[in-house]
């Protein structure tokens, strides 16, 4: 034990290491220079930082497909399912930080702290993603949480904006609360917070005690993926936050508390199925019907994103109760296209409707995204695969996930899911549908502000994010080979 | 040629890319050129691929090509290997016929377009998504297995949609009060809703065969038929709901007559020759699967005997050329299903083929009318325009004696062929109701046909003067399309009428593609005559229904008011089309939309204030505290607060 094991902890060294090297820069850079000068600047030096950060990652995976898991110092865990949505948080930073700059300025809230803050939060959700106890899980969460409140408010004279971090902080602080406490009567129930103690004390005698901790841990991530009943934070806070931020938050955040709420259910309460299968499908059904019911009746496009974003977690808790097996490839597919649609849409969002400084006079509302196929028929293209991938529609990413998530289902007998599911999706198709529609077919009325041209970061982005769509939907074969049998590594 | 196949597809796709990047720089000549040559190349190809498949022995007529593979399914297949699904393209004797007729036809319109579209805005973005909706087409049905066909299929909705919508910004229909993008976006859905019943059915068939191409899981279930029944007819059930949904079957018709809102050429391409034949297409496709579910085969028998005629009764009633037309279609769909159900796929087929070309023929005809006619749609505006448009008149009456099923033009052939094939299967009351749409078809089409172009013209005067026939680019696609209407049917002529010598061509290059039920060898046991009975009975069918318009609208004048004054509530009944879209909208829609604005409601009773509330930010703390105060936080925390009591004490239930 005593023998440094860096190798295992590197890329949340890189990312810790990286983001104070970066705040360390701001001083010296008040904005984002044109150019070349860009790549030297906080901007540039925060992308290099994640772009270590993940060459990191990918030794780890190498390592990790010859023994399946490694851990150090007792609470790290390297293993193929952390390891890859690592990869997938790394990915979605990346993309957010490369259209962040320009928007930033933009939106005249370009301070450098913004780049070692998304490198904190990296930090944090890494960290969360490779341990195996969970009071490592509950510091990564409180550490790109944290960084998250003070993001959503970063256009600090907004209102909305200030609103929304105030918002956030508060229910956040609320819902750690809870987390908290259901980590203490683990504790109490079966002495440790490590998963193959609590997945051991679980088997063998299954206390009240320890029961009421995993209802109340359900309770503290159920908040973080927004789930329903705990969800109401998410439209105010997604529709308040710059939405560089809400791209992330939506993207990261989701994902890593998937995955947390995997190790815990499917990984160490395996064996008490009996109490929260029920739980978690009545959760799915609940979340995905609400949510798709309340984003039709949405007219301010990072409200419908938002509903969306809470209709996905509904379809991903499907999976949650499916056969291992199938259930966790289905999710870890499922959110690689989430990540990757999300962060697209919200990027033309951010081109388009701009931040609040916009969004104050109305163009976050999908009435004035009329026309936006002919005044910028690539960025409506771009959005336009989004919302098809979102809706599950082939040959996009979106719909090899749905359809995973609809077989798990199938082939774990949970029919009442994949109906309730089903149905869902047909709900959902009929909003995104309408912005498409409003995207191609409605007249722009009145004179339009000529949107800001894309920046050269937001192009690259939704690029690689279009491409991503379409490679996961056309040729997915590579990237399902990667995360099969990920549910023997969870804890 | 065979191993060139998955190019029939990306050809046409090849003119979305070029028209879609340089199509708004080019002008309208390149852009058709573009459009229509690379429907042209996907149709000679498609000629070669055949003709080398048709010298092929007998039962080595399938060539397949895979593009690699698409993604495993995550379960065992038949052999124990984890199974995967391909981008797979398969060419069989049904393929065959499918992409001929889809390429053929396709390309007719294609070049019709370019005469009608001509003086339309957007004329390069309409041959993007013809070219589009081409390409889906052919993957639908060139796929060799479902999950393919379905890309084809979502696709084929999706372009389906993009041209309903064309003519986005005019209203439509003056009694829904639809607008052309709504009545788009009404097609999307409802296909959205068969789709859904489509999906559940394949994720069946994986989970229970561990496969899903067409002729492993035809194996399959000839293996499982026994020991699976149940789910094998649940299977046939849901794929036909989502063939319902695409191809206007009863109860999820509604769509199609408001498709129309679409371009002509794409009312006739889309809505009439191709993608709505996708659900018989796919129901023969899987006729392997149907012949051991002889439940489901009844159902689709009698979804499309009930669709075939109550269309038909809408059909007679309409006033909109072109909505006649659209009931017409969903009528003869009905026909195919009809015939698919009772066991005579080839029939089916067969018939879809001829109904391709009359079809097309009377769309586009319809459109050269309305061109001609400065947009007119209403015929009881029109009115002898024989001598203003003697082409199209022409023509169009050959499509009309065709769908009417006189002989000898192609749909008698194919229509007689339904009808002997319910009789002789011992489907009776089929046979009886088809028989009778048989004769509402004659008399709906030759109504049209009496008030469009015979009697004196009943519209603005001005019109008639400017009424002229259409350019070479749209009449030549209309003479090729009659020769075909009336010529398209020789290829399967019964052998009863040859005198016991088999000239049916199309029966027998079917034969190896479709799966034929053990016990469907009951028909040599009927004697010749009676065949000629019935075929003679059907004719005189098809007779009354033409003399009847004949004396209601050429004979007498006002007849036909007097009639319809008589029988007024059928008649009402008929002219509102059952009130189905009403009933749509107060028993689904209606109920819908208040659901969705009761949940937004509750969000908003929280949010809405909060928002208002959030109005001074200068001092944060100052802010918290407002915030805990006038407590709109509170009110989430709260809804919080009792999710967590939920939790725990459902959790104590069980602990």
């Amino acid at each position: 034990m005593a023998e440094l094991q860096l190798p295992l902890v590197l890329p949340v060294v890189i990312l810790a290491a990286w983001g104070l090297l970066v705040l360390l820069m701001t001083p010296f850079f008040r904005e984002t220079p044109r150019g070349i000068g860009a790549l030297l600047s906080p901007w540039g030096a925060s992308l290099l930082g994640v772009i270590f950060a993940g060459a990191a990652c990918f030794k780890q995976w190498g390592a990790v497909a010859a023994m399946p898991a490694s851990t150090a110092y007792g609470i790290v865990r390297v293993d193929r399912f952390g390891v890859y949505l690592s990869l997938l948080v790394l990915a979605i930073g990346f993309l957010c930080l490369l259209f962040s700059a320009r928007f930033l300025e933009r939106e005249e809230a370009e301070h450098g702290e913004f780049y070692a803050l998304m490198l904190f939060a990296l930090t944090g959700m890494v960290l969360m993603l490779q341990t195996t106890s969970l009071m490592m899980v509950l510091i990564g969460l409180e550490i790109f949480s944290i960084t998250l409140y003070v993001l959503c408010g970063l256009t600090r004279g907004r209102v909305r904006s200030v609103e929304s971090a105030l918002k956030y902080f508060l229910l956040g602080a609320f819902s750690s609360g809870f987390l908290v406490y259901g980590l203490a009567l683990l504790y109490g129930a079966a002495g440790s917070l490590m998963l193959p103690d609590l997945a051991r004390a679980a088997a063998a005698h299954p206390s009240p005690m320890l029961t009421m901790g995993l209802g109340l841990v359900i309770v503290g991530l159920g908040f973080k993926i927004a789930i329903v009943p705990f969800h109401q934070w998410v439209p105010d806070v997604y529709t308040g936050a710059p939405t560089n931020v809400t791209a992330f938050m939506a993207a990261a955040t989701k994902t890593v508390a998937f995955a947390a709420l995997l190790r815990v259910l499917v990984g160490a309460f395996a064996d008490r199925g009996d109490t929260w299968i029920p739980l978690v499908t009545w959760l799915a059904i609940l979340t995905m019907t609400v949510a798709n019911l309340v984003a039709l009746a949405q007219t301010n496009i990072k409200r419908l994103l938002a509903f969306s974003s809470i209709a996905h977690a509904g379809y991903l808790l499907i999976a949650v109760v499916c056969l291992p097996e199938n259930g966790v490839k289905a999710i870890v597919f499922y959110l690689t296209t989430y990540g990757f649609m999300t962060v697209g849409a919200f990027g033309v969002a951010a081109a388009v409707g701009g931040g609040d400084a916009r969004a104050e006079r109305g163009y976050d509302y999908i009435k004035s995204w009329a026309g936006l196929g002919k005044r910028r028929p690539v960025l409506a293209g771009a959005m336009t695969v989004f919302l098809f991938s979102l809706a599950g529609i082939p040959p996009t990413g979106g719909f090899i996930g749905k359809y995973l998530i609809f077989q798990a289902a199938v082939q774990s007998h949970r029919w009442l899911l994949a109906v309730v599911g089903s149905l869902n999706a047909v709900i959902a198709a009929y909003y995104y549908l309408s912005v498409i529609m409003t995207m191609w077919f409605k007249e722009a009325e009145g004179e339009q502000e000529p949107a800001a041209p894309a920046s050269a970061g937001l192009v690259a982005a939704l690029t690689v994010a279009v491409a991503a769509v379409f490679y996961l939907g056309l040729a997915p074969s590579r990237i399902l080979d990667a995360v099969r049998g990920l549910a023997a590594s969870l804890i | 040629m065979l191993k060139l196949i998955a190019w029939i597809p990306i050809l046409p796709l090849l003119g979305v890319g070029w028209n879609g990047l340089f199509g708004k720089r080019m002008g309208k000549r390149a852009v058709g050129l573009v459009g229509c040559g690379v429907v042209l190349a996907s149709f000679l190809l498609s000629c070669g691929a055949v003709l080398e498949l048709s010298r092929l022995p007998e039962n080595a007529r399938i060539a397949t090509v895979s593009l690699g593979t698409w993604l495993p399914l995550g379960v065992l297949g038949a052999h124990g290997e984890t199974a995967t699904i391909d981008w797979g393209f398969a060419l069989d004797p049904l393929s065959a016929i499918m992409i001929l007729v889809v390429t053929g036809v396709g390309f007719l319109i294609h070049v019709y377009a370019t005469g009608y579209m001509e003086h339309e805005e957007g004329f390069h973005r309409f041959f993007v998504y013809v070219n589009l909706f081409m390409s889906m087409m052919l993957i639908l049905v060139l796929g060799s297995n479902l999950l393919v066909t379905f890309v084809g299929w979502e696709g084929v909705g999706l372009c389906s949609y993009l041209l309903i919508g064309f003519f986005h910004d005019r209203p439509f229909d003056a009694r829904t009060g639809l607008s052309c993008a709504d009545a788009g976006r009404k097609a999307f859905l409802i296909n959205r809703i068969g789709d859904f019943a489509f999906v559940i059915g394949m994720l069946y068939l994986i989970t229970t065969f561990g496969t899903l191409d067409y002729r492993q899981v035809a194996q399959a279930v000839a293996g499982a038929a026994e020991t699976h029944h149940a789910l094998i007819v649940a299977v046939g059930i849901l794929l036909f709901i989502g063939a319902c949904g695409k191809s206007a079957q009863i109860p999820l018709y509604v769509w199609l007559p408001d498709a129309m809102a679409g371009p002509t050429p794409v009312s006739a391409l889309i809505h009439a020759a191709t993608m709505v034949t996708a659900g018989v297409y796919m129901v023969t496709r899987m006729s392997g699967l149907y012949v051991h579910a002889p439940e489901a085969a009844a159902v689709v028998a009698a979804v499309g005997a009930m669709t075939a005629i109550f269309a038909a009764t809408m059909g007679i009633t309409a006033t909109d050329i072109k909505k006649v037309l659209a009931y017409s279609t969903v009528s003869q769909l009905g026909y195919m299903f009809a015939a698919a159900g009772v066991g005579a796929y080839g029939a089916a087929i067969f018939h879809l083929m001829t109904h391709a070309f009359f079809k097309a023929l009377l769309f586009l005809g319809a459109g050269s009318v309305i061109h001609g006619l400065d947009g007119e749609q209403d015929i009881t505006k029109m009115g002898g325009l024989r001598a203003k448009m003697p082409a199209t008149f022409a023509t169009f009456m050959t499509a009309t004696l065709a769908i009417a099923g006189i002989v000898p033009f192609a749909g008698f052939f194919s229509k007689d062929e339904i009808l002997w094939g319910a009789f002789s299967s011992g489907n009776k009351a089929i046979w009886a109701v088809l028989a009778l749409a048989a004769g509402l078809t004659a008399f709906y089409m030759f109504r049209l046909t009496f008030l469009v172009f015979y009697g004196s013209f009943r519209g603005d005067r001005h019109v008639w003067d400017h009424a002229h026939e259409s350019p070479r680019s749209m009449t030549v696609p209309l003479i090729i399309l009659a020769a075909l209407s009336v010529a398209g049917g020789w290829i399967g002529i019964p052998a009863v009428l040859t005198g016991g010598r088999d000239f049916n061509q199309f029966g027998h290059w079917l034969r190896p593609a479709i799966a034929v039920a053990e016990h469907g060898a009951g028909e040599a046991a009927h004697p010749a005559a009676l065949e000629l009975g019935m075929m003679g009975a059907a004719l005189a069918i098809a007779l009354a229904g033409i003399g009847f318009a004949y004396v209601v609208y050429r004979r007498s004048e006002g007849l036909a008011a007097s009639i319809a004054g008589t029988f007024r509530p059928v008649y009402q009944l008929w002219r509102n089309y059952y009130w189905v879209d009403e009933l749509y909208e107060a028993v689904i829609l209606k109920p819908f939309y208040a659901l969705s604005r009761l949940s937004d409601g509750f969000d908003r009773f929280v949010i809405d204030g909060l928002v208002n509330a959030a109005g001074i930010v200068a001092d944060i703390t100052g802010q918290i505290l407002k915030l805990f105060q006038t407590g709109y936080v509170r009110n989430y925390a709260l809804l919080f607060l009792m999710g967590v009591v939920a939790i725990l004490v459902y959790l104590a239930a069980v602990a």
